[in-house]
């Protein structure tokens, strides 16, 4: 298991849940990974990239073929790709170890640029998943078979979390009550310059302070990523 | 491809800058350290470990009356924590080479730590078993070939 890694160009993607049947990260994903491979960049995919939790298996089959081949291509290049592994696809953990052309690993320290950059899914974070284990299971599956019915269902529960997200953030006063800001903040007081996180299936950068938190969004109904280049860190939308 | 600053609508960059002073307590304390300040000294029964977060620290012991450098540290290594785990005395001195910040994490505080930060726990055992490795090979070498078969069935 290697975590410590020094990385020139590197693009964080997060969260594509190939196999879920509200994923439509298949057909953005795939020029994607040309586009990297077009400007040189490596390609970590920080958790969720694939989905045992929610999938539908002829989708999963359908969506992963492609997207495998665009990642080997970019490793028969001589490009690095990373795996970190999610709370979506941690029983895929064996399968993908033995792809030979991803470095899994549970989280990634990056050095950039003479900058420390923290690469985690961000599941250890999240409350539910922590402290009721068992309810957050069955309650992914619940939503995962509503996915199948009807899945658009996924747009209107990003935007009942969003809400909640806000209102939250509004009754407290300061946006780091939120646990990942949080845990971004023990991160950086660790001395990382940057912290990227997904999971939350929201795009943001927050300044900690002397530090930065980004989250890389999702590729479910989106297509942002986090750009690492000789340290900088920035968050963007894939617009091909 | 456009830099996506605030997608969640929150109109721009947020900015956290008051809390972390504050909070950092239950954590471990900030230790700021001057271009050749002793950390800690071999001998001393001091408890905290400390986590590097810049600067560079040599880490040296007295060997028979002769000093030998162990090793040099930089940003995100740790050292210290044989005292924190074992209870025992310092076994190295901890020298600031330039001036560092670091992180000083007690016993009390080692689990609050790891339990909002529980990735360190992972880095601290890899970075313990990368020691043990280095120690057997070390080991192993000294021991010559026959040795080192012995040794691996230990």
């Amino acid at each position: 298991m290697r975590v410590q890694i020094d990385e020139t160009r590197l693009f964080v993607i997060s969260d594509l849940h190939l196999g879920n049947p509200s994923s439509t990260a298949r057909s953005r994903v795939v020029p994607f990974l040309d586009h990297a491979l077009d400007v040189r960049a490596n390609i970590c995919i920080n958790g969720d990239g694939f989905d045992l939790a929610q999938t539908s298996f002829p989708r999963l089959a359908g969506d992963a073929v492609p997207v495998l081949g665009r990642l080997r291509k970019l490793q028969e290049s001589g490009l690095r790709v990373y795996y970190v592994v999610g709370n979506h696809d941690m029983a895929l953990e064996h399968f993908l170890s033995d792809l030979v052309f991803t470095e899994l690993a549970p989280f990634l320290n990056v050095r950039s640029g003479g900058r420390r950059i923290r690469v985690e899914h961000g599941h250890l974070y999240d409350p539910w998943f922590v402290r009721v284990p068992r309810i957050y299971d069955a309650g992914t599956k619940l939503i995962g078979h509503a996915l199948t019915i009807v899945p658009d269902i996924y747009s209107t529960y990003a935007r009942v979390e969003r809400r909640i997200d806000s209102w939250r953030s509004e009754r407290s006063g300061t946006v780091s009550a939120d646990p990942y800001h949080g845990a971004a903040e023990r991160l950086a007081e660790r001395g990382f310059d940057a912290m990227i996180f997904g999971h939350t299936h929201n795009a943001e950068t927050v300044d900690l302070g002397g530090a930065t938190y980004l989250n890389s969004g999702n590729w479910m109904r989106s297509n942002s990523y986090v750009d690492i280049d000789e340290g900088a860190v920035s968050l963007r939308r894939w617009d091909p | 491809m456009d830099e996506v600053e605030a997608a969640r609508g929150r109109g721009g960059l947020n900015r956290i800058t008051s809390r972390r002073a504050g909070l950092l307590r239950p954590y471990g304390v900030e230790r700021r350290a001057a271009a050749g300040e002793v950390l800690v000294r071999q001998g001393d029964t001091d408890r905290e470990m400390y986590l590097v977060r810049s600067g560079r620290v040599q880490i040296s012991r007295d060997i028979g009356g002769r000093r030998v450098v162990l090793g040099e540290i930089g940003p995100g290594d740790f050292f210290g924590e044989m005292a924190l785990l074992e209870s025992e005395p310092r076994s190295a001195d901890a020298i600031a080479l330039e001036d560092a910040t670091l992180l000083v994490i007690g016993p009390g505080t080692l689990l609050m730590r790891i339990r909002n930060d529980p990735t360190l726990a992972v880095e601290m055992l890899q970075r313990l078993s990368g020691r043990v490795r280095s120690l057997h090979a070390r080991l192993a070498d000294g021991f010559g070939d026959d040795g080192a078969r012995e040794f691996d069935g230990l």
